[in-house]
């Protein structure tokens, strides 16, 4: 018996093909009332959570704890660097409320059994719109710092029971996530224009859009990978053309974030489609706001922006 | 080729389908769509608008799932453990689909990872316990006719079981170890590039190669060995009782 045969053996199971269409519709059915019922629980969750806010119970702690631990990605020049930083306000803002930051120490209890339902509507509670005002600069109001900290505390609880829950989520193993981690996710939103493209290599302009600080930078992650396009999937892109970025960096109590996973930056033509939406750290196009970050970080001292968002 | 399939509840979800038809809201319309109609980029729109509506989830499900159960039968060999682990399957992406991140991956393959790993646990355990069956008691969901549900099935086995070609090939396949089988189906049956099998059963390409070779060496003996005597396949003929439900 050669090769061929072989394969020509094992073709044969290619015949079968079950057609079980009334077991197909019975379980889309199941599968996208369990889907409903996971919004309406995380619904509910999220209104307690907000009642209690509005009544001032859960203000003291979500947001007056002294730790934040924020992983920044600087673009600048022809590379970038990424640090952790500790701030030491609950809420920070630069007086263009520019940047926030929120820190959610004592999480509110979230019961085990809702953990997954709070994940999976997180991207309700940031719809595109709420995300495309954020990058765009728009202040930052009181319900996104509510539902900010709530999705990190969503993060600590599913970093707790991370095993039980997803266990077939590779990228959410134990190696990658450790147990009882006080990992938060921290996303930076960049937009810039694209200047040149040669090859499958892009180089990006005006990096957080109108900067009189631009740059005319090659990106460069800070392990040094340069941003292509196959790698970010942006698919084809041309000089002109605006770019977003989001930046999720996990960072954990006395760990570098990690800078050797280029995939955990996003890059894309539509803003709307970031999916990087967790936690919270959010870098406006606001010119001032990032003439000081980039100071701050620049010293080594970030000390930056005190303002309150939510007076305005 | 779209293929479409009206299907009827007694329990109305209607507010649940994106197809829902007006006029008869306790009706599915579900449409089949290949996968490779979409490009990577649209598969990552598409699981974004999973994350965010029941109906583009819906639509995931429509589009993946006759190739999960086909793959998993092919497997097993076993229908009514396919309806199971195929349901399965879904239920596990859908409490997945949150923290699903987007790495340029087929969704394809990340529903063939889900739907391995439910084989290795099968085979490792040979018992399955479903969670549609749990599911269905929380929801209190009543199909318009369970009779339908049980002639269908078995309608389907009785066809798999006249398939005397497919009963041995997947009797000769069944007695190689695991990893084998795995690779096997999936590079040969279901047609995958090595680098998607990588992907889905988390090994290097190199050693996929490796197992695609002594894996074919291993069938051929195997083939060889049973070619005068066909061996009886393992769970490829269920009797009533294992058709428990619908």
């Amino acid at each position: 018996m050669n090769d061929k045969d072989l394969h020509t053996i094992l073709s044969k199971l290619q015949d079968a093909q079950p057609s079980l269409p009334r077991h197909q519709a019975r379980t889309r059915a199941l599968v996208l009332q369990e889907y409903t019922r996971q919004q309406t629980s995380y619904r509910h969750t999220l209104s307690t959570f907000m009642r209690q806010l509005i009544q001032g119970k859960t203000m003291k702690i979500s947001f007056t704890s002294p730790l934040v631990i924020a992983g920044i990605m600087l673009l600048t020049g022809t590379a970038s660097a990424a640090a952790l930083y500790w701030f030491n306000t609950s809420v920070s803002s630069s007086t263009n409320n520019s940047i926030v930051s929120i820190s959610a120490d004592n999480c509110p209890s979230i019961p085990a059994s809702q953990t997954r339902a709070v994940g999976v509507t997180l991207p309700v509670v940031y719809s595109f719109n709420e995300k495309y005002q954020i990058i765009d600069g728009s202040k930052i109001n009181q319900q996104q710092i509510t539902q900010a900290a709530l999705a990190m505390c969503e993060e600590r609880a599913i970093a707790a029971g991370i095993n039980q829950a997803f266990p077939d989520m590779q990228e959410f193993s134990a190696t990658k996530l450790a147990p009882n981690s006080k990992g938060l996710y921290f996303p930076i939103y960049l937009s810039g224009t694209i200047s040149a493209v040669q090859g499958d290599q892009l180089t990006i302009d005006n990096l957080s859009s109108n900067s009189a600080n631009a740059t005319t930078a090659t990106f460069q992650l800070a392990n040094g990978a340069l941003l292509t396009k196959e790698s970010r999937h942006i698919g084809n892109v041309q000089v002109g053309d605006n770019v977003y970025f989001a930046y999720q960096n996990r960072a954990v109590a006395g760990e570098t974030p990690n800078q050797s996973n280029p995939n955990s930056l996003e890059m894309t033509t539509d803003p709307g489609s970031l999916s990087v939406i967790r936690g919270i750290g959010v870098l406006t196009t606001d010119n001032d706001a990032l003439q000081k970050l980039q100071a701050a970080i620049s010293s080594g001292a970030v000390k930056v922006l005190q303002s309150d968002p939510r007076q305005g | 080729m779209v293929l479409q399939q009206r299907l009827c509840f007694k329990d109305f979800f209607g507010s649940l389908f994106s197809s829902v038809q007006p006029s008869s809201a306790a009706c599915i319309t579900i449409v089949e769509m290949p996968e490779n109609k979409y490009s990577l980029d649209e598969q990552r729109q598409l699981i974004e608008r999973a994350k965010h509506t029941s109906a583009a989830f819906g639509g995931v499900f429509d589009m993946y799932y006759p190739a999960i159960l086909a793959y998993i039968t092919r497997r097993t060999g076993d229908i009514a453990l396919a309806e199971d682990m195929t349901s399965d399957v879904f239920i596990k992406a859908l409490h997945g689909l949150a923290n699903f991140t987007w790495k340029g991956v087929p969704i394809s393959a990340w529903l063939y990872k889900i739907a391995t790993n439910e084989l290795r646990m099968y085979y490792r355990k040979k018992k399955y316990t479903s969670s549609l069956d749990e599911l269905e008691e929380r929801t209190d969901f009543e199909p318009l006719d369970e009779r339908d549900f049980i002639e269908e099935l078995i309608e389907e086995q009785a066809q798999l079981e006249r398939h005397q070609t497919f009963l041995h090939v997947q009797a000769c396949l069944a007695q190689l170890p695991l990893k084998y089988q795995e690779v096997l189906v999936l590079r040969f049956v279901e047609q995958k590039k090595v680098s998607e099998i990588a992907q889905i059963v988390d090994k290097r390409e190199g050693t996929i190669k490796s197992l695609l070779s002594r894996g074919l060496r291993l069938l051929r003996h195997t083939v060889e060995k049973t070619a005068m005597q066909p061996p009886t396949p393992r769970g490829i003929i269920p009797n009533e009782g294992q058709i428990n439900k619908p």
